[in-house]
């Protein structure tokens, strides 16, 4: 997937997903598939932000940035990463 | 009426005549059944066991010979449930191990107002530990051991948590024991009443063991959930518990749960209610008597 800072990423609508985190640990729950994953910290907080609203790659880019402390431009690269994942498991997708 | 205030002939009777309706927990079966190893089976490990008087059964059950020429060149039975034959036919003398199996299948194929996690409970002080467990692990011999020590049996195949509390739901059907562990447990506790043991079945040697007094008149009583620990017998290991995360334990029994994927939302919030609700951990064994007093420190 190519880097878009304008994109714009959502939850898909019938995910109905649910959350749990223990000591630092994420667990999502896809209820249209049935599906349980855990997470890492960075794409957790990537879904929990997306869980919130929708939000675009720059946005999410930056909160990645402040969280993990480091450049914009490295954590768009790991966030191309996070939603190449998460498209492919169904767990987000941009929005059309 | 207990199962235990009939006869033999009285109960081989019953059975013949499709007129046993047992209860185990929540459940009424009713069972029918030519097979004296059925009869001698319940007699042995159920006769603490509550029979039903009244009219609604959740399931029908029958086990005996399949029909044609077969059964008698090669004696066999089967097991049926409302009609239907979900097993393939089995040696005679397996009878009674089939009917536990078929019971098990009963109540994880149809008992979906639970959640049924693959996993034995037992509890003590008010306290419930949740044992998930891979073939082999260990889990049914510790089960028996634990509960021939004082713990109260819930379960020792299907964890069924409330899905209006999450409380832990007793069956309090006997604990199948397998191949060694039949005379480990034989050995540790010569009190023990183990059924007769069906031999070359594809689990090895399987015998079932007894559920205590105080586990059956107790079924009724839900347990509050307090610890999740995966037994691992491995030979030489000190008995000892670590840390296990609880987001592993919740993906762990939710990949061996009987419904978890069936109940939705509902069997993610139940299961990770009950990781909320518990202490995680790894439990290393080798010794009966060892993993006995650590189990000990941990209800204390």
């Amino acid at each position: 997937m190519t880097p878009d800072p304008a994109r714009r990423w959502r939850i898909p609508p019938e995910a109905d997903l649910r959350h749990r985190e223990w000591d630092g640990e994420h667990v999502f729950f896809h209820g249209a598939a049935g599906d349980t994953h855990r997470f890492s910290d960075a794409a957790a907080l990537v879904l929990q932000r997306l869980m919130a609203a929708p939000a675009d790659e720059s946005d999410l880019a930056t909160l990645l940035a402040k969280a993990a402390a480091v450049e914009p431009v490295e954590a768009a690269t790991a966030l191309t990463d996070i939603l190449g994942e998460l498209a492919r498991l169904e767990f987000a997708e941009p929005v059309a | 009426m207990k199962l235990g205030d009939l006869s033999l002939s009285q109960l081989r009777r019953r059975l013949a005549d499709n007129a046993l309706a047992l209860r185990t927990g929540p459940f009424v079966t009713r069972i029918h059944s030519p097979m004296p190893q059925v009869a001698d089976g319940l007699m042995r490990l159920y006769a603490d066991f509550p029979l039903d008087a009244g009219e609604f059964r959740d399931f029908h059950v029958r086990v005996g010979p399949p029909p044609g020429l077969r059964r008698w060149l090669r004696p066999q039975i089967n097991f049926w449930y409302d009609g239907h034959s979900p097993f393939k036919p089995l040696p005679a003398d397996h009878a009674f191990a089939l009917l536990e199996w078929g019971l098990n299948w009963c109540v994880a194929g149809h008992a979906h107002h639970y959640l049924m996690l693959h996993a034995a409970v037992l509890e003590k002080n008010g306290r419930a530990v949740v044992l998930p467990g891979d073939p082999g692990a260990g889990k049914s011999t510790l089960t028996a051991a634990l509960m021939l020590s004082g713990w109260r049996l819930l379960s020792d195949e299907i964890a069924l948590v409330d899905r209006d509390d999450g409380l832990l739901v007793g069956l309090a059907r006997p604990v199948s024991l397998k191949n060694a562990s039949i005379d480990v447990i034989r050995r540790a506790f010569p009190d023990s009443v183990i059924g007769a043991p069906a031999f070359d079945t594809h689990k090895g040697t399987v015998a079932h063991l007894r559920p205590s007094a105080d586990s059956v008149a107790r079924v009724g009583e839900k347990a509050r959930p307090a610890w999740v620990v995966f037994p691992r017998w491995r030979e030489g290991s000190p008995a000892r518990l670590s840390p296990h995360s609880r987001a592993d334990a919740l993906l762990h029994t939710a990949s061996h749960a009987f419904n978890y994927s069936l109940l939705g939302g509902l069997g993610f919030e139940l299961n990770a209610a009950l990781m909320d609700a518990c202490e995680c951990h790894d439990f290393e064994y080798s010794c009966l008597d060892d993993a006995l007093r650590v189990f000990a420190e941990l209800a204390a």
